[in-house]
């Protein structure tokens, strides 16, 4: 009779060490071509160089501004790739499929055609998370380059209203930031040339 | 019926004298009258006689020789008479009575006839139609009677505009009237008169510049024989100056302003000009404001003339202005000196200080500074083709001599120093008698001794070398190359299969890429660990992640 009773002593102590399972959501910035194209040579260039992240962005979670000071790191929500990466692929993504007069390339895919129409973009991130008062941002600075001379540099702080909860909604209206950077530096490309 | 009674019967005659002349006289009459008119008209428009005198008549004949201007007949010769000396002929020309108001006293008549020379041909039409006399009218405000004919026509006619300056040469020069007078190869002018002052010994030319290259006379301008081709061999070298075809055939004068002379102010036409043998002699011979001074030098001045640059360190300023050949009281025969005294001229004006004479006292004040800094005189050669020598002025170390020594006729005199080729040859005399006091024979048998301890060396080295080839000759040894290339070849395959393209290199980095991608999936849960060691037994409650709210939901 006593062995019984052990057992289930010990069968509800295990039920006690039992761990609710949170699910570890993973989320995409970049977003995915629609329809393949074929790349067009003789346009003007734009080479996209790895993303710069200030520290506190380099790390899977995804952040919750707080205070004007204060972070917080998610521990279930995680990009599914290195933010640097979704980044630099929102932004060549994004000129390709907007902008016709000019074509983006990741300098690790490629390197410059012709040197004197390719301008090679530089971007450091200092801020890329939605905030407790119903905001995303995205702020940085970045420079464009050609024949090794910087032609144009800029600091840039972009905001949005959040209107929904939870990060499905940021991570969309992040996207949507990157986009505006993208298109804005590429018509700046476009007078360049 | 008588007679008488008969006779009285009849009718009586009446008798009138008739005296009227008869009408055919008028004829005459109107011919005299229309003579005398024709006589009187005649006297009264006559043109005008003229006497010209002429140094023969050759090609005139009264009665048949005409007069022309501008090629109109305006008159003939009437009479041609032999001078009251007989060194001439007066010619009596009788012109129109248009051509009174055109006599002008300085009027000019020449004889118009076949020419053949180095102007070229002239004069053939009258080979048909025979000679006359050219009439070009003067400007002169007085009218004249009596004109003295020209040999040929003149160079420049009467009125054209102009400018005439007077030249003078020492050298004949050769120059014809007539020759031409160029600026930069272009004709501007031509030689009007030539003629040889006896008392002067020079000759004087003339020459005519027209309107408008008359505007480039200044006081700067300089003239010079452009004739022919001019070689001159100077201390500089050899120079060979050669002048248009028109001038290597018949000579001309040219003229310009030197290169390293302004332009200057408007010629003076009062003043004669030199005329250069060459152009350059405009820079060689230019007169200038000068100091003179006498250098006494030791070396040979063979080979130095008169008009050799003074140059200091390559610049020239000044020139030779004579050797002093004869004997003074200062180099006679009977004193110690033996050095050769020779006069040279300080120009100012050839170093950019103003051509006068103030430059003239302020280069005598900076010279005797000079001297005493240690500025000397020494004859180098110009050029080792012709030998010519110049002389050069440079600074030395300074010595007791480092002065400007007593006059010397007059002269004040800059010390000296021996040229570059008397020292070359002090050097080489000096080589010599150093080789002379050198204990060959001693020297000889060192380097014997010397060369037959080499010569054991060279076998020794020789053995060392058979010796070598013997190894090279080894099968082994030669493989040696063989097997380094193979080892090099296994040692690049090796290499080539870590590149980027190679299996190796992708697989080495898709397994970093999953250890980065390990590690940071590994992250949270060591962060969680670090926090709370015994998380992964005792777990707290799951806590979701703080979200972010919507602006609808605030």
């Amino acid at each position: 009779m006593i062995k019984p009773l052990i057992i289930l002593s010990l069968g509800i102590l295990l039920l006690g060490c039992q761990t609710p399972r949170m699910t570890v959501s993973y989320y995409q910035l970049a977003p995915m071509l629609k329809e393949g194209q074929q790349v067009a040579l003789d346009k003007p260039q734009l080479l996209v160089e790895p993303v710069r992240l200030v520290d506190y962005l380099q790390r899977p979670n995804l952040l919750l501004k707080l205070e004007s000071n204060e972070l917080f790191v998610t521990k279930y929500q995680v990009w599914a790739e290195p933010l640097a990466d979704g980044i630099s692929r929102t932004i060549v993504n994004t000129i390709n499929t907007n902008q016709q007069s000019i074509r983006a390339d990741s300098s690790v895919f490629t390197r410059c055609r012709k040197k004197d129409q390719c301008v090679s973009l530089e971007l450091l991130v200092e801020s890329f998370y939605p905030t407790e008062q119903a905001t995303v941002e995205f702020s940085g600075k970045y420079r464009l380059i050609r024949n090794r001379q910087v032609i144009h540099q800029e600091d840039f702080m972009l905001s949005r209203t959040l209107e929904l909860d939870g990060y499905v909604h940021s991570v969309d209206l992040l996207r949507g930031l990157v986009t505006e950077l993208s298109t804005k530096i590429s018509q700046q490309v476009s007078h360049l040339e | 019926m008588t007679s008488t009674e008969l006779d009285s019967d009849l009718p009586q005659a009446e008798i009138k004298s008739h005296y009227r002349i008869s009408k055919v006289w008028l004829i005459p009459f109107v011919a005299f009258s229309i003579g005398i008119w024709m006589v009187v008209d005649n006297y009264y428009n006559r043109g005008p006689e003229i006497v010209i005198t002429f140094d023969n008549a050759e090609g005139l004949e009264a009665g048949k020789t005409r007069v022309k201007t501008l090629n109109v007949d305006i008159g003939f010769v009437d009479k041609v008479l032999l001078n009251k000396d007989r060194r001439g002929v007066l010619v009596h020309v009788r012109l129109a009575q248009q051509a009174k108001s055109l006599l002008h006293q300085n009027s000019q008549f020449w004889v118009v006839k076949p020419r053949i020379g180095k102007g070229g041909i002239s004069g053939l039409s009258t080979l048909t139609s025979g000679s006359y006399i050219e009439f070009v009218p003067g400007d002169s405000s007085e009218m004249g009677e009596e004109f003295v004919g020209l040999d040929q026509a003149p160079v420049t006619a009467q009125g054209i505009p102009g400018t005439r300056i007077n030249l003078v040469s020492q050298q004949g020069d050769s120059l014809s009237i007539g020759e031409p007078v160029l600026y930069r190869g272009f004709e501007v002018g031509r030689i009007e008169q030539s003629q040889f002052n006896i008392a002067e010994r020079l000759v004087h030319y003339q020459v005519f510049i027209k309107a408008p290259y008359n505007e480039l006379l200044t006081e700067n301008t300089y003239f010079w024989n452009a004739s022919g081709i001019n070689l001159n061999a100077t201390a500089d070298g050899v120079k060979v100056n050669v002048g248009s075809i028109e001038t290597i055939i018949s000579g001309g004068v040219a003229f310009d302003v030197p290169t390293d002379l302004p332009l200057g102010n408007a010629i003076d036409q009062a003043k004669d000009h030199i005329l250069y043998p060459d152009q350059n002699s405009v820079y060689e011979r230019r007169q200038y404001q000068a100091k003179e001074y006498v250098i006494l030098f030791e070396d040979s001045v063979r080979g130095l003339e008169v008009g050799a640059p003074l140059e200091y360190r390559g610049i020239r300023v000044g020139t030779v202005a004579e050797i002093v050949s004869y004997l003074t009281p200062g180099n006679s025969f009977g004193s110690n000196e033996r050095r050769i005294p020779v006069v040279v001229k300080f120009e100012p004006a050839r170093i950019g200080m103003p051509n006068s004479s103030d430059s003239v006292d302020k280069i005598s004040q900076y010279v005797e500074m000079w001297a005493k800094q240690g500025l000397k005189a020494s004859l180098k050669s110009g050029s080792l083709l012709t030998g010519n020598l110049f002389v050069d002025l440079d600074y030395y170390e300074v010595d007791k001599n480092s002065d400007l020594a007593d006059e010397f006729n007059q002269y004040q005199v800059i010390p000296s120093i021996s040229g570059s080729l008397a020292q070359i040859e002090q050097k080489v005399f000096g080589i010599l008698e150093k080789f002379e006091a050198m204990p060959i024979n001693v020297t000889i048998d060192s380097i014997n001794q010397m060369l037959s301890k080499a010569t054991v060396t060279m076998q020794d080295l020789n053995q060392v070398v058979a010796q070598v080839e013997l190894l090279l000759a080894n099968q082994q040894t030669q493989q040696i190359p063989q097997h380094i290339n193979q080892t090099l070849d296994e040692l690049s395959d090796t290499l080539k299969s870590y590149n980027e393209q190679a299996p190796v290199y992708s697989e080495v980095e898709k397994s970093l890429q999953q250890f980065q991608q390990l590690m940071r999936e590994m992250q949270p849960l060591i962060k969680e660990l670090n926090n709370k060691p015994n998380s992964l037994i005792f777990e707290n409650r799951a806590q979701s992640d703080r979200e972010p709210k919507g602006q609808k939901n605030d």
